[in-house]
C-alpha cells in the first residue's frame, strides 16, 4: 500500500542531533513502541479529555488500553505547557491513534500525534528557557488556549485557568513522580508481587534508550 | 474532478518525505500505479504508459508487480489498466497517422503480464485473502469483456468459488467472501457494458458473454448464492438495524443485507439475459481499435480450487499447535449477515438492489477499507471519485459549467457527497462491530468535512437528521450509541455547531425514549471531549433546565460523602484523608485503618457494617486526592495498593465498587476509569464489576434495566476478562516457541555430537515442552483466567436473563405500535433487550465455545412465557449459526 499513498502510522522523520543511539536502534524502539507524544494541545486541556479521544483506539479485548498519561508541565511554574505523553498496552494502539487522531481536534485544536521512545524520568517537563515548550518561545502569534500574549485570555479560559493552575502544584521529581498505570496481571499463585507500571515486553526500559531533542520535535510541529 | 495538486499536498499535512530517488524498476511500477492520477487525462495517456512499459519490457515481474499493486489497491482504475492491457495484448499499432514506432520483433507482452499476475492471483488463493481475490476477479471480468480473457475459463473460475457456497457446514465468513467473489464477477462481467452505437458490435456480444456461453451455468451460481443466503436466516434476528421484538422474520425498509442486495441485482440480470445496457463502468478500451481476432489469443485462465477454510486458532485446544501468532482469528468480524442502513432516498443516493448501485457501494466500501491507512487520501479519492464512473453517474460540482445536453445527461445523476456519506455512515454502523474501529469511520468523514465542507456538510448534517429520525423507528441500541460518540466526536472537531432547537419538542418525550437518551448521551460525550460550560453555550435556553435532563445540572465534579462536618463520620475520615495526602508509609495506614474499624465498633458500629463503612471512607478518601487528574488517581492507587488489598477481602469488592460509584456518581466517565483501574490493578474482578452494573440504583429511578452507562461497565469488564485470556496466551505460546527452540538447538547439538550419547539424554531431549516448570506455570494461569472469564461471561449472561423475565408487555406487535405510550420503565426495557442482543452477537464466539454449559447454568426452568421464548430464540441464533 505504501507504493500507492504513504501511510500515516509512520514516525516523523526528523533527526536528534542529542541523540547517542543510532538510527537503526531508534527505528526498531519505535516499531514497537506503546507511547505517543501528543503535540499543540491547550494548556487547559485536561488528562480526562485526552483520555476520552485517546480511549477510542483503544483494543480492550487484546489486552490493550490506556496505561498512563503524563501531562506535560512547565518547568517552573508547574502549570500544563501544551504536550503530553499518552502510553497504551499495545502498539497496535499507539498505530491507530497515528491513523485516526493525529490532525483531528482536541478542546478546539489540532493536535499531532507522533510515536515516542517511551517516557523517562524528567521528561514530563518544559524544555524552553521559561520552562515551558521551545515553540511557545518562538511564537509571534496570539494563542488563547496556550496562555495568548499575557493577561487576554477569554472569560472561559480564566476560569479554566484558575483550575488548571492548582492542579498539577504537587508535581514532585525523582523515579516516583509519575504512575506506572498497571502492569501485567500477577500470576496467581504468588499473591503478594505485583509488577508495578510495566506490560510484557517492557523489561528494556533501562537507561539506554535516547532522549529525543524536543527542540527539534517542536520545530517539526509548528 | 481532477486530483488536484495532487503531489503537492500528499506529503504536506503529514510531515513525511516523499519516497526516496528511485531506480527504474521503481519508476516502472510507479508509472503503472499512478496511471491517471493527473488532472487531465485520456486514452492517449494510457497509450503512452503502454510505451513507456514496452520501452522496458524486459521487466515483466516489475510490470505484472505494478497491475497487481494496482489492482488491489485502487479499484476504480481497473477498467483503464484493462485498457492498458488491452493495448499490451497486440501488436503495435501505429500513434494517430504516424509511421510505426514498433521494433520489428516486438511480441506483446500482455501474456507474460497476465501469467505473472496470475501467480499473484495464486498466492491470494492461498492465503485467502479474500478482498484481493474479489479484486482481481474484477478485473479478470472487464478483461473478459474486452477479449482479453477466455470466457470459459472465466466462468469455470467462478465456478470453483461458487463450489464453496454447497461446502456442507461452510462459515458463514466464507461463504459471504465466495458468493461475493461469483456475484460481482458476473454484474461487473453481464453489466459492464454502456451501449455506444459506434461500438454496437463489439459491446452487444460482451454484454452477455457468460451468460452465452451457458445461462445453465450462470443461473447454477445464482442458485447457489441464494441458497447460502437463505441457510444463514436464523441470525438475522441478532443483528437487524431496526430492534422490532416482535418481527421475526426479515424486515424492513431503510436498511439492506449485502448478500440479499446482491441477489437482486443478480435476479434481474438473469431475467433480463443480462441485456442490461446501462452500465456505471466506463470502458476505455473501446477507444482502441481492436485487432483482427485472429491475431488476439485470449489467455486462458488455469483451473483452480479454492483451498480449504484455515482453521481458526481461537478454538483450538492449547495442546494443540499455537506458534502462529499472525493467525489472529478472521471469523470473528464476518460471522453475521452485514446490514446497511439506506438514509437517502433512491433519486439522491443509488439504490443498493440494482446493478449499478451495488457496484457504486461495493466500490466505496472498498476504497474505505483500502485507505484506512491514510484517511486524508482517502477523503480525496471519495471526493473524486465520479471521474471514475461513466459521465453523468454522478452530479457535476456546482457551479461547474453545464448545457442543455448535460441537463439531460445528469437529469438522473446521484449525489457524490450523500453517496459517500451514507456508506461511511452504514460501515461505521455495522454490528455487532465494523470493519475498523469506528473512531477512523469518525476521521474521515472529517476529513472529508475540510475538504469540501459546502458539499459535504450539508450531507452531513441530513445524515444526523436521517439516524435520529430512525432512533424512534427502534434503531438498534449499539448503533444508537456510536452514532452519539460520532456525533460528539464530529461536533468536537466543528466547533460544536448543531442546530440542537429543532429537537427541543422531543424533550416531551418520556425520559429514556430513544431520542432523549441520545441527546443525553451526545451531550454528555461533548462534554467529556470539552467542558461543561463550552457546551451549555451551544445548546437552547430551554435545554438548560433539568427537567430537560439533557444537560446535567452542574459540571461532572466529584462527590466527597465526608466533606460535611457534620456528618458522623467526619473525623475519622479527615484524619484518613490527612495521613494520605501527607503521603504516609502505606504500613501506617493500614494500620490506622484497622484501628478506625475497631474504633467505629466500640463506638456502637455492628460487627457487618463497620469494614463497609471503612472501605468507603479509605476510597472515597483515596479518590478524593487522586481526583485532580487521571494521574493524580493512578498515583493514588499505585502508592496505596497494599492498603486496597487488605480492604478487598470478603464483602470488601462489592463495597470499594459501591464507594467509587458512588464518589463519581456525577461523572460517568470517571466511574468507567475507576472500574477499569480498579480491574487492572486486580483489586477486583470483572465479575464484581458485572454484577455492580446490573444491580437496581435508585440513581436510574429504579428501573432494574440496563442503560447504555451500565452496558459500557458490561462490555469493559467481558473485555477486561477477555484481554487476560489474550495476554496470558500469547505468553504462553511465546514461552512454548522459546522451549521448543531451545529443546530443537539441544536436539541439533546430541545428535551432532554421534553415537557416543547414551539413551538417557536422549530421551530427555524428546521430552514434552508443557513439562517445563515456566511453561507448565504459564498454562496453570492461562486456565485459571480462562476459567474467570467463562464464569464472567456465565455471570452477565444469567443477570440478563433474570433481569428481562417477566417483560412481556412491550413485546407484542400491538404494544410496538403503541410504543408512543410506553412509559419510562418499558423504554427500559426495550433498551435492555437490545443490550442482550448485543451482548450475545458481540460475544457469540465466546458463548458459542461453553453454549452447553450456559444453556444449562442460565435457562434451565424457566417459565414459558413470550419473554422466556424470545430469550432463548435469540439464545439459539447465537450458538447454532449453521
Amino acid at each position: 500500500m505504501a507504493h500507492v499513498v504513504p501511510l500515516l502510522d509512520q514516525p516523523s522523520n526528523y533527526k536528534d542531533s542529542q541523540n547517542r543511539v543510532d538510527r537503526q536502534a531508534q527505528f526498531e524502539t519505535l516499531s514497537k513502541s506503546t507511547t505517543l507524544y501528543i503535540g499543540n494541545l491547550s494548556f487547559y486541556t485536561t488528562e480526562e479529555q485526552i483520555y476520552e479521544l485517546f480511549s477510542k483506539c483503544t483494543s480492550p479485548e487484546e489486552g490493550g488500553g490506556v496505561k498512563r498519561i503524563i501531562m506535560g508541565l512547565d518547568r517552573n511554574t508547574k502549570t500544563p505547557c501544551g504536550f503530553c505523553f499518552v502510553e497504551y498496552y499495545t502498539h497496535a494502539e499507539a498505530l491507530a491513534c497515528m491513523r485516526y487522531v493525529s490532525g483531528t481536534k482536541l478542546d478546539e485544536r489540532v493536535i499531532r500525534c507522533d510515536l515516542d521512545l517511551g517516557y523517562k524520568e524528567g521528561r514530563q517537563y518544559g524544555r524552553g528557557k521559561s520552562g515551558g515548550q521551545v515553540r511557545d518561545e518562538h511564537r509571534q502569534d496570539y494563542d488563547a488556549g496556550r496562555g495568548g500574549w499575557g493577561a487576554q485570555a477569554q472569560r472561559l479560559e480564566m476560569e479554566r485557568r484558575r483550575e488548571v493552575e492548582a492542579r498539577y502544584q504537587d508535581a514532585t521529581d525523582g523515579p516516583d513522580a509519575v504512575a506506572g498505570g498497571g502492569g501485567d496481571w500477577k500470576d496467581r499463585g504468588d499473591s503478594t508481587v505485583l509488577k508495578r507500571g510495566r506490560s510484557p515486553g517492557d523489561e528494556g526500559d533501562g537507561g539506554s534508550r535516547a532522549v529525543r531533542s524536543r527542540k527539534e520535535r517542536e520545530q517539526d510541529d509548528e | 474532478m481532477a486530483p488536484e495538486r495532487y503531489n503537492r499536498r500528499r506529503y504536506r499535512d503529514d510531515h513525511r518525505e516523499p519516497p526516496p530517488v528511485e531506480t527504474p524498476e521503481q519508476k516502472l511500477r510507479a508509472t503503472i500505479i499512478h496511471l491517471g492520477d493527473l488532472p487531465i487525462f485520456d486514452s492517449e495517456d494510457i497509450r503512452r504508459t503502454a510505451e513507456a512499459i514496452i520501452q522496458q519490457q524486459d521487466a515483466i515481474s516489475v510490470i505484472a508487480d505494478g497491475f497487481k499493486i494496482s489492482i488491489i489497491n485502487q479499484p476504480f482504475k481497473t477498467p483503464y489498466y484493462v485498457a492498458l492491457l488491452f493495448l499490451l495484448h497486440q501488436p503495435l499499432t501505429p500513434t494517430g497517422g504516424e509511421e510505426p514506432t514498433t521494433t520489428p520483433d516486438y511480441t506483446p507482452i500482455g501474456r507474460s503480464i497476465l501469467e505473472e499476475f496470475w501467480r499473484g492471483f495464486q498466492a491470494f488463493l492461498d492465503k485467502q485473502a479474500w478482498r484481493e481475490l474479489r479484486l482481481c476477479i474484477h478485473f479478470f471480468a472487464h478483461l473478459t469483456v474486452a477479449g482479453i480473457i477466455d470466457p470459459s475459463s472465466m466462468l469455470s473460475l467462478l465456478q470453483s468459488f461458487a463450489a464453496v457456497l454447497d461446502e456442507p457446514g461452510v462459515s458463514y465468513g466464507r461463504g459471504l467472501n465466495a458468493g461475493l467473489c461469483v456475484g460481482e464477477g458476473l454484474i461487473r462481467v453481464g453489466g459492464t457494458v454502456r451501449t455506444n452505437p459506434s461500438k454496437l458490435s463489439l459491446n452487444n456480444q460482451a454484454g452477455r458473454i457468460l451468460y452465452e456461453e451457458s445461462p445453465q451455468a450462470v443461473s447454477d451460481m445464482i442458485v447457489s448464492i441464494t441458497g447460502f443466503a437463505e441457510s444463514v436466516n436464523s441470525t438475522k434476528i441478532l443483528v437487524r438495524p431496526l430492534a422490532q421484538l416482535h418481527v421475526l422474520g426479515e424486515t424492513q425498509s431503510r436498511s439492506n443485507e449485502l448478500l440479499k442486495s446482491l441477489l437482486t441485482p443478480l435476479q434481474q440480470l438473469l431475467e433480463s439475459k443480462f441485456l442490461n445496457d446501462a452500465s456505471v463502468f466506463p470502458q476505455p478500451f473501446t477507444d482502441f481499435i481492436s485487432p483482427d481476432p485472429s491475431e488476439m489469443t485470449p489467455f486462458v485462465l488455469p483451473s483452480i480450487l479454492v483451498p480449504p477454510e484455515v482453521m481458526e486458532m481461537e478454538n483450538m485446544d492449547l495442546s494443540g499447535n499455537l506458534y502462529d501468532e499472525d493467525n489472529k482469528p478472521t471469523g470473528r468480524k464476518d460471522e453475521f449477515p452485514e446490514y446497511y442502513l439506506s438514509l437517502f432516498d433512491n433519486e439522491i443516493t443509488p439504490d443498493i438492489r440494482t446493478p449499478s448501485g451495488y457496484s457504486i457501494h461495493a466500490m466505496l466500501r472498498d476504497i474505505i477499507n483500502i485507505f484506512e491507512v491514510n484517511r486524508k487520501e482517502c477523503a480525496r479519492i471519495l471526493l473524486e471519485l465520479p471521474r471514475w464512473f461513466t459521465q453523468g453517474t454522478f452530479k457535476p460540482k456546482p457551479g461547474a459549467a453545464s448545457d442543455e445536453t448535460d441537463q439531460a445527461l445528469y437529469d438522473k445523476s446521484w449525489q457524490i457527497e450523500s453517496t459517500v456519506i451514507e456508506t461511511i455512515l452504514s460501515s461505521m454502523l455495522l454490528i455487532p462491530e465494523p470493519q475498523h474501529k469506528p473512531v477512523y469511520y469518525f476521521s474521515l468523514i472529517t476529513e472529508l468535512c475540510k475538504l469540501s465542507p459546502s458539499t459535504i456538510g450539508p450531507a452531513v448534517g441530513k445524515s444526523i437528521r436521517k439516524l435520529y429520525a430512525l432512533l424512534g423507528d427502534g434503531l438498534d441500541v449499539e448503533m444508537a450509541d456510536r452514532f452519539s460518540d460520532w456525533f460528539a466526536v464530529h461536533m468536537s472537531n466543528f466547533n460544536f455547531l448543531w442546530v440542537w432547537k429543532e429537537w427541543l419538542p422531543d424533550v416531551n418525550l418520556p425520559s429514556n425514549h430513544p431520542k432523549r437518551t441520545f441527546m443525553r448521551r451526545a451531550v454528555e460525550y461533548e462534554i467529556r471531549l470539552s467542558y461543561y460550560d463550552r457546551i451549555l453555550k451551544t445548546l437552547p435556553e430551554a435545554m438548560h433546565a433539568p427537567e430537560a435532563n439533557v444537560m446535567p445540572s452542574q459540571a461532572p465534579g466529584p462527590e466527597y460523602d465526608y466533606d460535611d462536618p457534620s456528618h458522623p463520620h467526619y473525623d475519622a475520615a479527615q484524619s484518613l484523608l490527612n495521613l494520605l495526602r501527607g503521603r504516609s508509609n502505606v504500613n501506617d495506614v493500614v494500620n490506622h485503618v484497622e484501628t478506625m474499624k475497631n474504633n467505629l465498633i466500640e463506638s456502637g458500629e455492628s460487627e457487618q457494617s463497620a469494614p463497609t463503612v471503612v472501605r468507603s471512607m479509605v476510597i472515597q478518601s483515596l479518590l478524593y486526592i487522586g481526583s485532580r487528574s487521571f494521574s493524580h488517581f493512578l498515583n493514588a492507587m499505585e502508592r496505596y495498593l497494599p492498603l486496597l488489598r487488605a480492604i478487598s477481602n470478603g464483602e470488601g469488592k462489592s463495597d470499594i465498587l459501591d464507594a467509587a460509584g458512588d464518589f463519581w456518581r456525577k461523572n460517568w466517565q470517571m466511574v468507567v476509569i475507576v472500574f477499569d483501574k480498579l480491574m487492572q490493578y486486580q483489586i477486583v474482578e470483572p465479575i464484581n464489576v458485572v454484577v455492580w452494573a446490573f444491580a437496581p440504583r435508585s440513581v436510574k429511578g429504579n428501573n432494574t434495566g440496563l442503560t447504555t452507562s451500565e452496558w459500557q461497565l458490561i462490555r469493559g469488564s467481558v473485555n477486561k476478562a477477555i484481554g487476560r485470556v489474550a495476554i496470558s496466551k500469547r505468553k504462553l505460546v511465546a514461552l512454548r516457541k522459546e522451549e521448543d527452540d531451545a529443546h530443537a538447538r539441544m536436539k541439533a547439538r546430541t545428535e551432532g555430537a554421534g553415537m557416543d550419547v547414551d539413551t538417557e539424554v536422549r530421551e530427555d531431549v524428546n521430552v514434552n515442552v508443557d513439562s517445563s516448570p515456566a511453561v507448565a506455570n504459564a498454562l496453570k494461569n492461562y486456565n485459571t483466567l480462562a476459567l474467570e472469564q467463562k464464569n464472567t461471561l456465565a455471570r452477565v449472561l444469567s443477570e440478563f436473563v433474570a433481569s428481562l423475565r417477566g417483560s412481556n408487555s412491550i413485546l407484542g406487535e400491538l404494544s410496538w405500535s403503541r410504543r408512543s405510550q410506553w412509559s419510562e420503565g418499558e423504554w427500559s426495557q426495550w433498551e435492555t433487550w437490545g443490550w442482550y442482543r448485543h451482548f450475545l452477537r458481540a460475544y457469540s464466539h465466546h458463548l458459542k465455545a461453553h453454549s452447553v454449559t450456559f444453556e444449562a447454568v442460565c435457562f434451565a426452568g424457566l417459565e414459558s412465557d413470550d419473554a422466556t421464548s424470545l430469550l432463548k430464540r435469540l439464545w439459539s441464533a447465537t450458538i447454532d449459526q449453521d
